[in-house]
């Protein structure tokens, strides 16, 4: 009886599923081919000797590996960086009341919305005052800036959950703010922590625009900007270009697969609490 | 070669530490690195952007060897000479970051660059003279307008060319048995063809990028148009250079119009999408270049081969020859004479008579080395080199004078306006004569003074820092400690985000074209962005990309959460996994969306959406050529990728509704629609108001993925003001006109910003 009724739901899912997935699929099967194969017609999901080839030449012959040691770098450092900054920030704005306190929430709120493409030139310019053009370091300071009112504002929420009365038993018990921090706070944050950092390492992964006007040698770019870099030549490999972009998507479906969990707790956070 | 592979595995078991890298490690294993060349501990390192199809990283692996071969035996020979190599793919991105590195003086040591920058950069000041270190005797060798075009006034030469290309028109011998030498045989002939086999009968270069330019100037010049004068002048928008001009545009326009090209023509930026649809047998006729035969014959087999042979470029008129010339040119950048030495010793040492007869073949170019054509006889006897050099000695390269690229880029346009319909040819080449001479009047007008003591420099930085210490003291007043718990955030936010948007407003009051060069405070850049013709169809683009990707964002959003709330509560198993499929779109990075989408929608037949619809009986769409269809293009891969945004918040919203309100719907017994309307919306209101907001944020900021997808094509149908800000700051480089975009664009971010802020508030209150 109920089973009937089912059918056109289940059959609903696996159509959105499908609309979501088949061109990744399509993506991953341009990638098994060879040259001539990509434009053979009629096209084929799985060509005539099907082979991994493609990311061989991708892992031995190109500058993809360097992209990817640097997009892990920088991310992994990056969101290192924010953290670091953007802890203390929300814990004080979550457990502390004091003056303007408000106003610095709300001022981390609405710079969490404002994009970083439109101060590119601005930022371009500060970033060559300072001398940190193609420099990790210049890119790494930018990202952690940008990411920061999304940073705070999302653990101050987190922290906001947590009961107040173990804070106040602390506090009776004569511990000061450091230590309560240290040791009521931050053991009980782990889920909200785990979840920004995997938003910001992915954020990070796939930030293009300001990884493009940054960096300039080769050496240092991140997998967007090489991805990007790979396609727009003279002539387009697209048999190698679907490779490298699936070795680029790879890390974050991975990623996001194994830890969805987190990152949509991450997102809804990010965007619903005030 | 077990070295990339072990940065991959290094990455995938994830051992990233600061420091470390798997560069220094592998450089002493191996001189040649996809980065750099020579030993680690060189006394000497010469930096290099190379062009990516003529470096040791080329695609073409037989290029890529013997780049490989050449730069060991420079290492092993240079022990005491490290070259750190970058290789630019792209080339508009190569050309501004050129630009962008001469203003803030970072430009590398050794350079290749397509000849007709080369007026681009101060001769002496940054491009340095080749001459002094390069043997009179090696120098006579060289093809003289090679030389000629690359000395100066002061009469050093600036640099070395490469190797060189020219334009023609391949054809099929089998369908075309005659090459037609005139426009309207070509038309009358592709038509035919067009007709009678259902396949493209001529196929060119019509997207917005450099080739639909210059491929064409032979018609042009053909006709005896000029594009300057002697002085340099842009004069092509004059009589009688005008109608010559006009007559080219609307030849392009009937090669559409009666059928000889298909409208795709508008989408192809990449001379790969000529040589593809001849290989996949799409074409009968391409104008292209040179190197594309030995790019047809690998893809090909020997009997398809043979059906293609090479002609004159078609002309106004019978009898004319003119043909295209460019090619890539090494030039030094380098700052004292040890490096200007050795950047000279390095472009000689690639350039010798016996690596130039290597790399030509493989790099498909024609060698500008007289002692190539003696020494290898190949380039003498094969029947195809024979006739491209004899073309190549009626060649004409473009004018090396400033105002080319801008004559390039808005003739691009006008090609795009013309060919799609939009405009008239005659309107097309006014807006492109237009904006040229506006551009030509400010160089003219000279570059600005240096801004060596700009006091006014110091106005957002000094109103950041009291605006933060005004905060920090505010807090120090109530408890010192809280400042330390909150400086080190306020300080990097203040840095990054508070200061650039103070410096926004200073920078969007002058003309400076990128930072480090000279400007001055003037309301012109203002003026022109508020007068630019081609502003209202922007703010239109815009529009209708940002409501149509918000409405259906949120639509599919919501249908997609309702179908698997409801599927949840039902307790059907796959639920996770088409949340997660729906997600996975979402976790692309925004680049590769576009580099998907595509390919996807290639329109050649071997496209797999067209051949989808082909299947269903639809005709072959232009997705991204056509303008209405390439804007459906680039908001279709817009919602696939942004619908999980809106999904993930209204079902978060969709969870919180109380099982009692559901079970009570179904006491009432509830159609679907019913529930919709009277339980989930009213419960939603809230989410969909912050979710509509939020959406139109990001959308309103993405150019992202139409970068690589339209690049803003076809014309400028696509092209957003997020896309337009970002081409004026790094592509035109016109900082100023970006930054005054960027504030208007920051106006509106920042009030939609509060309205979702107060939303937000409201709903946690409630």
């Amino acid at each position: 009886m109920k089973k009937r009724t089912d059918r056109p739901l289940q059959l609903a899912l696996l159509l959105i599923a499908a609309a979501f997935l088949l061109p990744q699929l399509w993506l991953f099967s341009l990638s098994l081919k060879t040259k001539a194969q990509v434009f053979e017609y009629p096209p084929r999901l799985v060509s005539e000797n099907a082979s991994l080839a493609n990311y061989a030449t991708i892992l031995e012959r190109t500058q993809i590996p360097f992209y990817l040691w640097n997009s892990a770098r920088v991310a992994v450092l990056a969101t290192g960086l924010t953290l670091l900054l953007g802890i203390p920030a929300a814990y004080v704005l979550s457990r502390e009341r004091f003056k303007f306190r408000d106003g610095l929430v709300f001022l981390f709120l609405a710079a969490q919305m404002v994009s970083p493409i439109i101060l590119l030139v601005p930022i371009y310019g500060l970033v060559a005052r300072l001398q940190l053009l193609d420099t990790h370091a210049g890119l790494i300071l930018v990202y952690a800036a940008i990411q920061i009112p999304f940073t705070v504002v999302v653990l101050k929420s987190f922290f906001d959950g947590l009961p107040t009365s173990l804070f106040e038993a602390a506090h009776l018990d004569g511990c000061s703010r450091f230590s309560i921090f240290r040791l009521v706070a931050l053991p009980l944050l782990g889920p909200g922590l785990a979840s920004v950092a995997i938003f910001n390492l992915a954020a990070y992964w796939s930030e293009f625009c300001l990884a493009l006007v940054l960096l300039d040698s080769q050496a240092r770019f991140t997998i967007p900007v090489g991805l990007f870099s790979f396609q727009s030549g003279y002539e387009t490999e697209w048999h190698l270009v679907a490779a490298a972009s699936f070795i680029g998507l790879l890390p974050v479906l991975l990623a996001f697969i194994l830890l969805q969990r987190f990152f949509v707790a991450g997102l809804t956070a990010g965007a619903t609490k005030g | 070669m077990s070295k990339p592979r072990r940065f991959a595995a290094a990455i995938l078991f994830a051992a990233v530490l600061a420091g470390a890298t798997p560069v220094s490690a592998a450089a002493e294993e191996e001189l040649v690195t996809p980065v750099s060349v020579g030993r680690e501990d060189a006394p000497l390192t010469l930096t290099m952007w190379a062009q990516q199809e003529y470096s040791h990283l080329a695609a073409r692996q037989d290029v890529a060897t013997q780049f490989h071969r050449i730069f060991s035996e420079w290492a092993r020979t240079h022990p005491d000479v490290r070259i750190d190599i970058s290789v630019m793919p792209a080339l508009e991105l190569h050309k501004a970051k050129l630009m962008m590195a001469a203003a803030s003086d970072r430009l590398p040591d050794v350079a290749s660059i397509d000849s007709f920058w080369m007026p681009l950069f101060k001769a002496g000041e940054q491009v340095k003279p080749l001459d002094p270190f390069w043997p009179a005797e090696d120098r006579a060798d060289f093809l003289p307008f090679t030389i000629d075009t690359l000395t100066a006034k002061d009469g050093h030469v600036y640099g070395l060319w490469h190797g060189t290309d020219c334009r023609v028109l391949y054809y099929r011998k089998d369908l075309v048995p005659t090459p037609p030498r005139t426009w309207e045989k070509l038309i009358e002939v592709a038509s035919r063809i067009a007709r009678e086999k259902k396949i493209s009968g001529y196929l060119f270069n019509a997207g917005r990028w450099e080739a639909a330019v210059f491929d064409h100037l032979p018609m042009f010049w053909g006709q005896g148009g000029e594009l300057v004068d002697e002085s340099g002048a842009p004069i092509f928008g004059l009589p009688p250079h005008r109608e010559k001009m006009v007559r080219l545009l609307q030849f392009l326009r009937d090669t559409v119009v009666k059928g000889a090209s298909p409208r795709s023509v508008l989408a192809n930026n990449d001379y790969q999408q000529l040589s593809s649809a001849a290989i996949a047998g799409d074409a009968a006729m391409f104008l292209g270049g040179s190197w594309q035969l030995r790019e047809l014959e690998p893809s090909l087999t020997p009997e398809q081969f043979a059906l293609w042979d090479v002609a004159p470029i078609p002309q106004r008129e019978p009898g004319v020859v003119s043909t295209g010339a460019g090619g890539w040119i090494w030039v030094s950048f380098a700052k004292g004479s040890a490096k200007q030495r050795a950047a000279a010793e390095l472009i000689q040492f690639i350039e010798s008579t016996k690596n130039v007869g290597a790399i030509s073949l493989p790099a498909r170019q024609l060698p500008v080395r007289r002692s190539v054509y003696r020494d290898f006889p190949y380039f003498r006897e094969d029947p195809f080199q024979a006739r491209l050099g004899a073309w190549l000695v009626q060649a004409r390269a473009r004018p090396a004078v400033l105002i080319y690229p801008t004559i390039s880029e808005q003739l691009q346009l006008a090609i795009g306006y013309a060919v799609s319909g939009d405009q008239t040819p005659e309107q097309a080449v006014e807006g492109a004569w237009a904006e040229v001479l506006r551009v030509a009047e400010r160089q003219r007008a000279g570059a600005s003074p240096a801004p060596a003591a700009d006091p006014m420099i110091l106005v957002p930085a000094a109103l950041t820092a009291l605006l933060l210490t005004f905060g920090l003291l505010t807090l120090w007043r109530q408890s010192r400690a809280l400042v330390i718990w909150l400086l080190p955030a306020m300080a990097l936010a203040s840095a990054f985000l508070v200061y650039p948007m103070l410096e926004l407003l200073r920078l969007s009051a002058t003309d400076m074209t990128t930072e480090g060069a000279g400007y001055s405070y003037t309301s012109a850049t203002l003026e022109s962005v508020a007068t630019d013709p081609d502003l209202p169809g922007m703010i239109f683009a815009t529009l209708l990309f940002v409501t149509a990707s918000v409405a259906l964002q949120l639509g599919i959003g919501l249908g997609l959460a309702v179908l698997i709330d409801s599927a949840r509560r039902r307790g059907i198993s796959g639920t996770l996994f088409a949340r997660a499929a729906v997600v996975s779109a979402w976790v692309i990075p925004g680049v590769l969306i576009g580099v998907l989408w595509r390919i996807l929608l290639m329109e050649n037949r071997a496209g797999i959406v067209n051949y989808m619809g082909a299947i269903v009986g639809l005709p072959s769409l232009p997705f991204l050529s056509s303008g209405s269809l390439a804007m459906v293009s680039v908001i279709v891969a817009n919602v696939w990728r942004g619908s999980a945004f809106s999904m993930i918040l209204q079902f978060a919203g969709l969870m919180r509704i109380p099982k009692e309100l559901h079970e009570a719907a179904d006491l009432e017994g509830l159609t679907r629609l019913q529930r919709l309307r009277w339980v989930i919306v009213p419960q939603l209101k809230p989410i969909l108001a912050l979710n509509l907001v939020l959406i139109t944020i990001y959308t309103l900021n993405t150019f992202d993925m139409i970068l690589p997808l339209t690049g803003g094509g076809p014309a400028r149908q696509t092209e957003v003001i997020a896309l337009y800000m970002y081409r004026s700051a790094f592509y035109s480089l016109e900082a100023g006109r970006s930054a005054a975009i960027a504030t208007v664009m920051l106006a509106v971010n920042l009030v939609l910003a509060l309205i979702a802020v107060r939303v937000m508030r409201r709903q946690a209150a409630s």
